[in-house]
């Protein structure tokens, strides 16, 4: 059964799991994943995308605010996030995701780690909604 | 074999293996409405994941789960029999990663399949059948009458197109018509499409935990031939349809113009 299970997934997952509200590769290059760490200065828990924005420090002492996007609030729910709990502003976190196409400081969130050690996803996979990696296939 | 006869194929074996495994797991046999016809009413997850389980259990750990690789040598799954205009549109909107997708500006198109992320609930009375779409805050609200009533003659287009729905035994068939174009659907979950789509679907629970959803999608302004869509929600106990106000907060616009205006970044090379 779980392996009939995963096959189907396997399978049909590429038609099903693409749903987002819009294109992650309109906004941001799968091809430069980035890993920042830093202090949250303000949480946007909203629709369609909710934000994070994160003072980061360089190794000059240079600090620079990001802002990364990240699921709509009824997903992080489901995702294990509860609003004003799981995360606040003044936390340290790390953030890995994918660098924006238009900001040097923006990208889109996969993960984040927290000061414990534990981990939770606030963002989608890259190439969500983007259509993958392969143009659409044409039945004659 | 096709990729959605496949799927298909597979859905099914996974289904009954399902009801096997929940018959002898004490899992309550399908609901019934005073009427006898099943009761279509619950909270589902609507891509093909075959899990039984609540939804954080079934997707715990993954958020949604990375896109898998095909394997080496595997054909692409097959699409739509798109006419050669649509097509190009199609690979056009590929080819610019959709940037011109109507719902990155929070313009909804008829949806069903491809909203996995988000939970629809189904809410029955012996006379209709409602369907709550966390994602865009959409519903379909579907009278359910005797078989052979003629279709409405006072619809306009619209986004979710005018249902109605019949019963064929334990089967719920609901003839959907009148839509808006929807030419740009690509990155939100939707099939592009014109005013002429037809669907027709048809919701068989096929245990407590399963909903069979058989569609074919005619469209004979893009298509060459009707197309036909398979899979299957599965319930997710415990889970609520939250509110999703797209305009609360949509930078996506602002965001699409400055990709462009940088250059078009987001073209595939």
């Amino acid at each position: 059964m779980r392996v009939l299970s995963s096959a189907a997934v396997l399978l049909c997952l590429a038609s099903a799991a693409a749903s987002a509200h819009h294109s992650f590769g309109a906004e941001y290059d799968d091809k430069q994943p980035v890993t920042v760490t830093g202090v949250v200065t303000r949480i946007e828990w909203t629709n369609p995308h909710s934000y994070i924005y994160l003072d980061v420090k360089d190794g000059s002492g240079q600090v620079t605010n990001w802002k990364f996007e990240g699921y709509p609030p009824g997903v992080l729910y489901r995702t294990g996030w509860k609003r004003n709990v799981t995360m606040k502003a003044g936390d340290s976190v790390t953030i890995f995701g994918w660098r924006a196409r238009s900001s040097a400081t923006a990208g889109h969130s996969r993960q984040i780690t927290f000061a414990d050690g534990s981990k939770l996803y606030f963002g989608p996979p890259a190439g969500t909604g983007d259509g993958g990696a392969t143009p659409p296939a044409v039945q004659p | 074999m096709n990729h959605p006869r496949l799927c298909l194929t597979l859905a099914l074996a996974v289904s009954a293996v399902a009801l096997a495994t929940a018959q002898r797991g004490n899992t309550p046999p399908v609901p019934k409405m005073p009427d006898g016809h099943p009761d279509l009413s619950g909270v589902y997850q609507t891509d093909a994941r075959a899990r039984v389980g609540t939804w954080e259990d079934v997707n715990k750990g993954i958020g949604v789960a990375e896109p898998a690789p095909r394997p080496a040598g595997a054909p692409a799954p097959a699409g739509p029999p798109y006419q050669p205009w649509a097509a190009k549109l199609v690979l056009d909107d590929f080819n610019s990663r959709n940037v011109e997708s109507a719902t990155a500006r929070c313009i909804p198109n008829f949806m069903l399949l491809n909203v996995g992320l988000f939970p629809v609930e189904f809410v029955q009375t012996p006379k209709k059948l409602v369907i709550l779409l966390e994602y865009m805050g959409l519903n379909r609200n579907i009278p359910i009458v005797p078989a052979g009533t003629p279709f409405p003659d006072d619809t306009e287009p619209t986004f979710m197109g005018t249902s109605v729905g019949h019963w064929d035994g334990n089967t719920l068939v609901v003839d959907t018509r009148d839509f808006n174009e929807s030419l740009h659907a690509g990155g939100g979950g939707g099939r592009m499409h014109s005013d002429a789509l037809h669907v027709t679907e048809r919701f068989t629970r096929v245990d407590y935990n399963t909903v069979k959803w058989d569609v074919v999608w005619d469209d004979p302004k893009v298509l060459t031939r009707p197309d036909q869509l398979h899979t299957q929600f599965m319930l997710r106990p415990g889970t609520r349809v939250r509110e999703y106000v797209c305009q609360e907060n949509n930078q996506d616009p602002a965001t699409y113009d400055a990709v462009k205006k940088a250059g078009d970044l987001h073209l595939r090379k």
